[in-house]
């Protein structure tokens, strides 16, 4: 009787893990491109110094941080994948959207100041449990810059 | 070859050339594949039960020979002083009379040299009764109780005698060290306790059918057992069907350690007339008990 339970439990939240996430990831994936397109006007580079400008723009650091848990299902494919090793499929897409996220984070942060272009963009990454058993498998994605803030000649004068 | 390193600023004044300093959309599926999700779950899940399925066969051959290599008087050492603990030994006239019929059994269907059977009575309702290491069986009272003759008290205790006889106990110990030392090992480096815990119920259900099939050798050999004492096995495929009405829940047989009762019954019938042993016979009463 207790084989049974566990394995009606086991496969019960497998499919919750399998339904659910798929919903969640298809969901944020399309709130994701559509953002992205949205805040296209907002440009981000790695470089660390902007072009020279006149005048000078104002800068502030903008941030975004996202912390994504993994569902069951694909922490149960994560489990059987480490066995035999190869690409971790399922983490990916997570940690894409992630990636993606924290940078949508930040544009939007970028976009409140009337910033344009963020520079010397940035990740880290840090997970939440370190790898501890059973507990939350869960990953902290954060993007940051320099927010350039046009200023008009007139204003840069002041 | 690289162009000459110059800096940036250098060449970009105020007006930085366009699509040096621009975002263009970067296609999707770079760092995502499409291939589906349950595709993946499919091959290394399966793939991963047909592992531990290959290494619940292999291994449990081996603890077969194992456990085979082990002599009766090391089982015995090894069970040490269970016996000391198994059963009250307020009922002494009870125990004996199990004993008594255990002896008649062996008597009529001798054991290997050097084996020994010691039967202990448990003070317990349930209807169960199991063979353990050293040749130590234990009978719980409500299988007593239940028990229509003795017959079919004598059946079950043939039946564990079996297991003595075959040495499935030593078999099925030597059998479960190896599995999940070689489980431990494979799956134990898996990352994360899902995987592991998902391996091992597979194993442990693997590892079922060995013990279904060392239940229907103790049933035959029961039933041999049964026959040469008795000279027919009246009352022995009565006894599953009892058990079968008893009303006890019985799981499905790829999950269970047993065969499903009507099966046995039947197999247990069909070995009876395959040798010619009358199924019909003066049943023995068991001996009255004082209330």
């Amino acid at each position: 009787m207790d084989v049974i339970i566990q394995i009606v439990v086991f496969v019960a939240l497998l499919a919750v893990g399998y339904l659910a996430g798929r919903r969640a990831e298809a969901k944020h994936y399309r709130s994701i491109i559509a953002r992205e397109k949205a805040l296209g006007a907002i440009l981000v580079f790695p470089e660390r110094l902007p072009p020279a400008i006149h005048p000078a723009p104002a800068s502030q650091l903008v941030s975004g941080s996202v912390v994504i848990s993994v569902d069951y299902f694909k922490r149960f494919v994560a489990g059987l994948r480490m066995i035999i090793g190869g690409r971790l499929t399922s983490y990916e897409s997570l940690l894409d959207r992630a990636r993606r996220e924290a940078v949508l984070r930040m544009k939007e942060e970028a976009q409140a100041l009337g910033a344009d272009q963020v520079f010397n963009v940035k990740f880290e990454t840090a997970s939440i449990s370190k790898g501890a058993s059973k507990s939350i498998g869960s990953v902290e994605v954060l993007a940051y810059g320099t927010a350039l803030i046009p200023r008009t000649r007139a204003a840069a004068r002041h | 070859m690289q162009p000459p390193d110059t800096d940036p600023r250098d060449r970009e004044q105020d007006a930085p050339p366009a699509g040096r300093y621009a975002n263009p959309p970067i296609p999707e599926g770079i760092n995502v594949t499409d291939e589906h999700p349950l595709r993946e779950f499919v091959w290394l899940g399966g793939g991963m039960l047909a592992a531990v399925v290959v290494l619940v066969i292999v291994f449990a051959w081996l603890g077969h020979i194992v456990g085979s290599l082990v002599p009766f008087e090391t089982e015995r050492r090894l069970a040490g002083s269970i016996g000391q603990y198994l059963g009250p030994a307020s009922d002494e006239p009870d125990r004996a009379q199990l004993q008594a019929l255990a002896d008649r059994l062996t008597a009529a269907d001798p054991l290997p040299e050097g084996m020994s059977i010691s039967v202990h009575l448990l003070d317990d309702d349930e209807i169960n009764a199991f063979a353990t290491l050293g040749g130590h069986i234990v009978v719980a009272r409500g299988l007593v109780e239940a028990m229509p003759s003795e017959n079919a008290l004598a059946l079950v205790l043939a039946h564990e005698i079996a297991h003595v006889r075959e040495r499935h106990v030593i078999r099925t110990l030597s059998r479960g060290v190896l599995t999940s030392l070689a489980m431990a090992v494979l799956f134990g480096a898996a990352e994360g306790d899902l995987p592991e815990s998902f391996a091992g119920q597979a194993g442990i259900t693997a590892g079922l059918t060995f013990s279904r099939a060392q239940e229907r050798e103790a049933d035959a050999l029961a039933l041999r057992g049964v026959h040469a004492l008795y000279g027919h096995v009246a009352g022995a495929s009565a006894l599953f069907d009892l058990l079968t009405d008893s009303g006890r829940y019985t799981p499905p047989e790829w999950l269970s350690t047993h065969p499903q009762d009507g099966k046995r019954s039947d197999a247990l019938e069909a070995l009876a007339r395959g040798n010619g042993w009358p199924l019909a016979g003066e049943l023995t009463p068991l001996p009255a008990r004082p209330q």
